[in-house]
């Protein structure tokens, strides 16, 4: 950009500085204006343009949402002046969204957490001191006056490493944290975005037909998509794929959701559903394909396990039409209508998966119907359909791991049927906030997440953390969470680091590296180097309590030496960050693919062996990434490999069916009956349970939340550039309804449910069914250290209580009933 | 009195005191400190409001005042123009003054072209009240201008513009008014008398220049449909103006020449032209509006314009005042008529700038005005309340055109009535 | 000799999304001002119905650069000024802030930007089109709705892409000359909900002349 002065600059200061004075004390700490300010002199105020002239392009991958688009990120004097789209990189195919643009915003935030702080005031006061990394670090080992450390908490409870929680949000560098909290730190308690986002997607579709795998939009003639909104929770390369096909263009879209979202817009059939009732409509489909029988029956009678059962059952059941049109709100005939579409487009027909999915108790039942129905068309594994894709591989990064005698297994592992490795949030949270534990958990440990408004019902978010002795909080960005913690790590955005290289499976798989941009600002580092400092404070002390407390460790010792035990065995905890994420990156990839292709990975930020013969530039919007003969649409392991020279599915999509697969599964087949559920007492099929579903009784309302293109969940919500695209979230209620309560655009609503309430600007709009409420995910943060969210809209989670479905212990998100009064 | 003779023009005593203490100056100067308020706050908010771009962030990620900005511009209202309501009161104003104004000039021209004896002897006080009015519209365009860039006007003219040909023209017809009110002040009756009648003519061609310009700048564009087109603005401009100047007239006539012998027959003057000229704006009205745009004829006549219109603006200028006038020719009921059509005459103008702005321009594609937020009512039609700073402004802009009207009346007795 | 370009945009509006990328794409690029409404470049959103079946018309949108352009004619300083390649801009120190040209503009395309205290628009990304070829908004669109180019370069992208498709402007009864081209979506349903039954469909060869498109027989 330009550096000049304007006349403007030496007129603004005293207007505005004395606008300021009143807020500047309370949030000093978080802001501190003398430090650090000005890497550079004189400021531009000119409308002033990008200079690419004097820029240097750096490859890179975007964070701002969970996507990793390539951009190339322009730099000029040391600022990063503008993000372009980097087209070398299939998966995001020459494009950066709105939030990917905002990425500025993010590494320039004027209330980005800037050093080490530690808490003096009262939990979730949000009073910290400033302190140097090392003084952090060792009030992490040793506490302060206001709180415990590591030293005397691990030995009071003698040893047991999973007294120390944690949790991470998605993020490329989110196995780095989980190397040492989990490999060399030793506890168990571990949990994830996964059980408050796609567990049940994932697991449903994995469990049924061997992946949640990928759908091929770019292919595909006919996709039902269900209460996924690809136009506003972008998800590449779906919804480029999707979104140039629809509207006549060769995609039949048919969008299902209770709201008219901007992914309605574009459907040629919009499907509007109660919520909570979308196994019903699934099940309806299922039971018209059967009945009539246009579901494709060889590829039923060579690839699915279980199939006879699943028909009985479907038929048995009577899942009409008729029957789910009273359920669901939906004409039975347009349900039928959607079945035989959808089967004559088959097997190049997908019911969408979804991601964040889990909104009702029979979540994981619907995805399985889900999966079936799209496998009763034949539309896995195949170019149009449900795909697998390909992954190219990496090598891998070894650490030894120490053993901890002590170390017991996960607090909430009976709460739900199946309790994974990324554990279910609101059971582990809700153990901790009632006091329930079978044996206490006194710290936790928080790096990437803002659980205080991300997980459902925050007032028992509220409550664990104050329980906790111990809070270390690791973000760029002082959220609620950090509000309560006791150690504030700041580390740097994803502009300023290098990130674990990553490998990205799909049609057209490839590498990316995400390249630092500039160097971090302020004190923040990246997370590898807070381990490695984290590691090297704790290592010795740590190994003394283990040394008082383990009695195999202690057995093992009597006949080693100390210190050669203690590095062989994993002991020393930092020998894990011994070498540099570049060092890393390097290690995991030139082994397989070479010097030549490491430094185009360097310096284009993405690498495929194809790119050099496939890879081209057809106009200004278009790029070609793979051949279309060598691109990985099909390759689930056949019976019969030469049958396959014989059917070729591009001419006759339909005679997949000759082709047996062997899938992903314990039968190599696609599961209609899972024997493994029906022991641990879950529904071996997908059945409605009347019972399960919550009726919405007059007067009240259900709440459903989403997402809009311009936010990223709450990481976004201080974002300037992106605020100034929606500076709020309002509530959209069904116009009618509005109507008859007299609540018209703007006015103030307090919505209640059984866990909290808030208050939040009204839109009243035909584009939702009634009796239902909805606003979008991402705002109504509380810390004061947070400038332009402070205070700004409402919180989903401060209202959706915190019920969990049966099989995972996934958060249930759409069944929570509220009521609501003008103010 | 003493008097002083400069270039054959008699000053009377020039003494400090009725400058600063003399009650309508007062008052003058009481409007124009509010117009120096408002001129504050335009300059605040033009020059020194904290304006953000994307940019500086990144160059000062603390800089408090970048914050308080930024918030501001997230959250609050920036700026000084709305861009759907580019013009705004300062524009009525200005086309209230300047038109009103040079329609007194033209006015007392043509009476003098028709031989009316009685205004050629008020001539001085009428045409000093007009010029007074074009500099208070002139000094209500410049707090709208961007000044610091004004010399541009000079440097690079586009010569074919409504805008630039201002510039030229109040060059020309300020002077020209200002030599035509010496010529009538002055005491060399003999000489301005051989000049009289090419400068007659002259003044009655500058008006109709003047009018042309004015009209060619206000139908330069193509989007703002209310306004008729040109050459037929020119017309209603002139026509409208004349009523509005008549007003200002009568209420001139009421405050300073009541006690004089020929006030009477002076208001029945005005009476008579003034039923002549609402009649003619009052068919202009009917006829205009079947011929300009619909959609902006619709939001004016039926939409929320429409208590502006049909009562501030048919009724004040062109019902009221003809039923009071139209029997009687008691002066008082002039009076009242003026002060009528004076009011009415400015929702006028203020209807032709609000109004030519009303109707959204977001129907692009003739299916539906656009809204471009998710979260926001879609406007079915523009209106933006003119700021305080704004209104200050006008109201002071009355105290430049009082104040030079007194500064004249104390300086050459203008009041006075004059043979020549 | 070199060609005189004239650079001209088309939209196939059918793909967008309503995300916004564009916009934040366009102030990153340009330093556009915070704040302002709608500023350079914006989404126009219209709802409506057929028949009782709701539909929403999504129209990104910006400077027109029209051929004719109203704004430049009435600026009294040639502050409003068209550059090489046909691109309408304003030289902010120039600008008075008479605002006439934003009365004249009837796309209303154009804002006040505080910061520059002059009348600020879309520049196409002039700046940049030699080293990308294109403008930030279409570089940035994950659904690839704009197709920036080169009405003269008859082998271009835009060129080859209006060849293939009808299309329609916006206001055209104005007789500005835009050089926004609304690409008509082939689907007759689709086209039938986003354009209304006055307005003009076009084809390339219909309407390149007026664009005073070199005739390429001719050479």
């Amino acid at each position: 950009m330009e550096i000049e002065i304007s006349r403007r600059k030496f007129l603004q200061g005293t207007v505005a500085m004395s606008v300021v004075g009143a807020a500047a004390l309370s949030t000093s700490l978080l802001s501190n204006n003398s430090e650090q300010s000005s890497n550079a002199g004189p400021t531009s105020l000119q409308n002033s343009k990008t200079d690419h002239n004097n820029s240097v392009g750096v490859a890179t991958l975007c964070e701002m949402c969970v996507n990793k688009c390539a951009l190339i990120a322009n730099v000029t004097n040391g600022i990063v002046s503008k993000l372009d789209p980097n087209p070398l990189f299939p998966k995001s195919q020459n494009m950066l969204c709105a939030r990917g643009n905002a990425g500025i915003q993010a590494l320039y935030d004027p209330d980005r957490l800037k050093y080490p702080m530690v808490r003096i005031g009262e939990k979730g006061e949000g009073k910290f001191k400033r302190v140097t990394w090392d003084e952090a670090y060792e009030a992490i080992l040793n506490g302060t006056d206001k709180f415990p450390g590591l030293a005397k908490i691990l030995d009071e409870e003698e040893d047991n490493r999973s007294c120390v929680g944690y949790c991470a949000g998605e993020g490329m560098a989110e196995h780095t944290y989980k190397a040492f909290m989990a490999n060399k730190f030793g506890s168990t308690n571990f949990i994830n975005h996964s059980s408050i986002c796609l567990q049940t997607a994932v697991s449903g579709y994995s469990l049924t037909i061997g992946g949640y795998g990928q759908a091929d939009l770019e292919n595909a003639k006919y996709v039902i998509m269900a209460g996924a909104n690809r136009a506003e929770a972008i998800v590449t390369p779906d919804t480029m794929n999707l979104f140039k096909k629809t509207r006549g263009r060769g995609t039949n879209l048919v969008v299902v959701d209770p709201r008219f979202t901007n992914t309605a817009i574009h459907a040629d059939t919009y499907v509007a559903i109660k919520p909570g009732t979308d196994l019903a409509f699934v099940l309806a489909l299922t039971y018209h394909a059967i009945k009539k029988e246009i579901y494709n029956r060889t590829y039923v009678s060579n690839n699915f396990a279980g199939f006879e059962e699943y028909k009985n059952h479907i038929l048995s059941n009577n899942y009409t039409p008729a029957w789910a049109s009273a359920i669901t709100g939906i004409p039975a005939l347009q349900i039928e209508k959607i079945a035989e579409d959808f089967m004559a487009y088959a097997p190049q027909s997908i019911y969408y998966q979804g991601r964040r999915t889990t909104w009702g108790k029979n979540d994981f039942q619907l995805r399985r119907a889900q999966a079936i129905f799209t496998a009763l068309g034949g539309g896995i594994d195949i170019k149009g359909g449900i795909i697998f894709g390909e992954q190219l591989p990496l090598g891998e990064h070894e650490i030894n791991t120490p053993m901890y005698a002590n170390a017991r297994g996960r607090i909430e592992k009976d709460e739900a049927k199946i309790v994974g490795a990324s554990g279910s949030w609101i059971a582990w949270r809700n153990m901790i906030a009632e006091e329930r534990t079978p044996y206490p958990i006194r710290s936790f440990f928080v790096y990437k997440q803002n659980p205080m408004l991300s997980v459902p019902n925050i007032a028992k978010t509220k409550t664990m953390l104050e329980k906790l002795d111990l809070v270390v909080v690791i973000d760029t960005m002082p959220s609620d969470t950090v509000m309560y913690a006791d150690v504030v790590l700041p580390e740097c955005t994803y502009l300023e680091r290098e990130d674990p290289i990553k490998s990205f499976a799909g049609a057209e798989p490839a590498i990316a590296l995400r390249n630092k941009v500039i160097n971090p600002m302020y004190e923040s580092k990246p997370v590898i180097e807070i381990m490695q400092g984290l590691a090297k404070k704790l290592s010795k002390p740590l190994w003394e309590i283990t040394k008082k407390h383990d009695e195999d460790v202690q057995e093992e010792l009597e006949d080693a030496d100390e210190e050669e035990y203690y590095k062989e065995s994993g002991f020393d905890l930092s020998d894990a960050f011994d070498h540099s994420q570049e060092e890393l990156n390097k290690h995991m990839f030139v082994p397989t693919y070479g010097e030549q292709a490491w430094e185009t990975l360097r310096k284009k930020g993405v690498f495929y062996p194809e790119m050099q013969n496939s890879f081209k530039k057809i106009d200004n919007n278009t790029y070609q990434y793979y051949d279309e003969n060598k691109k990985y649409y099909s390759v689930v392991k056949l019976q019969d490999e030469a049958k396959h020279e014989e059917v070729d599915t591009c001419v006759n999509p339909k005679d997949i069916a000759e082709l047996k697969r062997d899938f992903s599964t314990p039968s190599k087949k696609i599961e209609c009956y899972l024997e493994s559920m029906l022991q641990k007492g879950i529904d071996p099929m997908p059945t409605w349970h009347e019972e399960e579903y919550v009726k919405v009784p007059e007067g009240k309302f259900k709440f459903i939340t989403g997402r809009h293109a311009q936010f990223t969940q709450n990481a976004t919500q201080n974002n300037t550039m992106l605020l100034e695209l929606m500076n709020e979230n309002h509530v959209w209620i069904n116009d009618v309804e509005a109507q008859k309560l007299n609540i018209k655009f703007a006015d103030v609503l307090e919505i209640t449910s059984s866990v909290g309430k808030v208050k939040i600007k009204a839109y009243p709009t035909a584009r939702i069914v009634p009796q239902t409420i909805f606003y979008v995910h991402g705002f109504g943060a509380t810390s004061s250290g947070l400038t332009f969210a402070h205070m700004n809209g409402a919180s989903d989670n401060q209202i959706i209580e915190d019920a969990i479905e049966p099989v995972f212990g996934s958060a249930i998100m759409h069944d929570t009933l509220v009521s609501i009064k003008k103010v | 009195m003493q008097k002083t003779t400069i270039l054959g023009l008699e000053f009377n005593e020039l003494s400090i005191k009725p400058f600063l203490f003399d009650k309508v100056i007062l008052f003058a100067y009481a409007l124009i400190l509010l117009a120096f308020y408002g001129i504050y706050e335009i300059i605040n908010v033009r020059y020194f409001s904290g304006a953000v771009n994307a940019h500086m962030l990144a160059l000062e990620p603390t800089n408090e005042v970048f914050k308080e900005s930024l918030r501001t511009a997230v959250f609050g209202t920036v700026g000084e123009v709305h861009r759907e309501i580019p013009w705004t009161l300062f524009i009525a104003n200005y086309m209230y003054m300047i038109y009103t104004g040079s329609g007194i000039i033209f006015l007392v021209a043509l009476a003098e072209l028709f031989g009316i004896h009685l205004v050629a002897k008020t001539a001085a006080s009428f045409m000093v009240a007009g010029i007074a009015m074009v500099f208070a519209g002139l000094f209500t365009i410049a707090t709208d201008l961007n000044l610091l860039n004004m010399i541009w006007m000079f440097l690079d003219p586009n010569y074919n513009t409504g805008m630039w040909l201002m510039l030229p023209l109040y060059s020309i017809y300020i002077p020209f008014v200002l030599f035509e009110i010496y010529l009538i002040l002055t005491n060399k009756r003999e000489w301005a008398k051989k000049l009289a009648l090419p400068i007659l003519l002259l003044s009655i061609g500058v008006d109709l220049i003047e009018y042309y310009i004015q009209a060619k700048l206000f139908s330069m564009n193509t989007a703002r449909h209310l306004w008729t087109e040109f050459p037929a603005l020119m017309l209603y401009f002139i026509i409208s103006a004349f009523v509005s100047s008549l007003g200002v007239m009568g209420i001139l006539t009421f405050l300073v020449h009541r006690t004089k012998k020929e006030y009477e027959k002076l208001m029945g003057l005005i009476k008579v032209s003034m039923l002549l000229f609402i009649s003619l704006l009052g068919t202009y009205e009917i006829f205009a509006y079947l011929v300009v745009d619909k959609n902006a004829a619709f939001i004016i006549l039926f939409g929320p314009f429409k208590a502006a219109y049909f009562i501030g603006y048919i009724f004040l200028s062109l019902t009221v005042p003809f039923l009071l006038i139209v029997k009687t020719t008691k002066p008082i009921y002039t009076l009242f008529a003026s002060i009528s059509v004076v009011i009415g005459g400015y929702v006028g103008r203020y209807l032709f700038v609000y109004g030519g702005n009303a109707n959204p321009l977001s129907n692009r594609f003739g299916i539906g005005f656009e809204q471009y937020d998710i979260y926001e009512v879609v406007k079915t039609y523009n209106y933006v309340a003119p700021h305080l700073g704004e209104i200050f402004i006008v109201v002071g802009s009355l105290g430049v055109a009082i104040l030079i009207y007194k500064v004249f009346d104390i300086l050459f007795s203008i009041n006075e009535l004059r043979e020549h | 000799m070199e060609q005189v370009k004239n650079y001209a945009m088309a939209l196939d509006y059918q793909n967008c999304i309503n995300c916004k990328a564009c916009e934040v794409a366009c102030k990153e690029e340009n330093g556009v001002q915070l704040g302002a409404d709608k500023q350079r470049i914006w989404v126009g959103m219209v709802e409506g119905s057929i028949f009782g079946k709701p539909f929403v018309n999504l129209y990104p949108s910006q400077c027109n650069h029209c051929l004719n352009a109203p704004c430049v004619s009435v600026c009294p300083t040639n502050a409003s000024h068209v550059v090489d390649g046909g691109i309408v801009k304003v030289d902010s120190d120039k600008c008075i802030l008479c605002k006439g040209c934003m009365e004249a503009c009837p796309y209303d395309a154009r804002f006040i930007d505080d910061i520059t205290v002059a009348v600020d628009k879309c520049t196409f990304c002039d700046h940049r089109i030699d080293d990308y070829g294109t403008t930030a908004c279409q570089a940035t669109c994950p659904t690839k709705v704009r197709m920036f180019g080169d009405l003269n370069d008859a082998e271009g992208d835009l060129v080859k892409l209006l060849k293939t498709k009808k299309f329609f402007f916006q206001k055209e009864k104005e007789g500005t000359l835009p050089k926004l081209f609304y690409i008509l979506p082939d689907n007759e349903n689709y086209a039938r909900q986003s354009v209304s039954t006055d307005t003009l469909i076009h084809t390339w060869d219909e309407i390149a002349p007026l664009y005073g498109i070199i005739n390429e027989k001719r050479g």
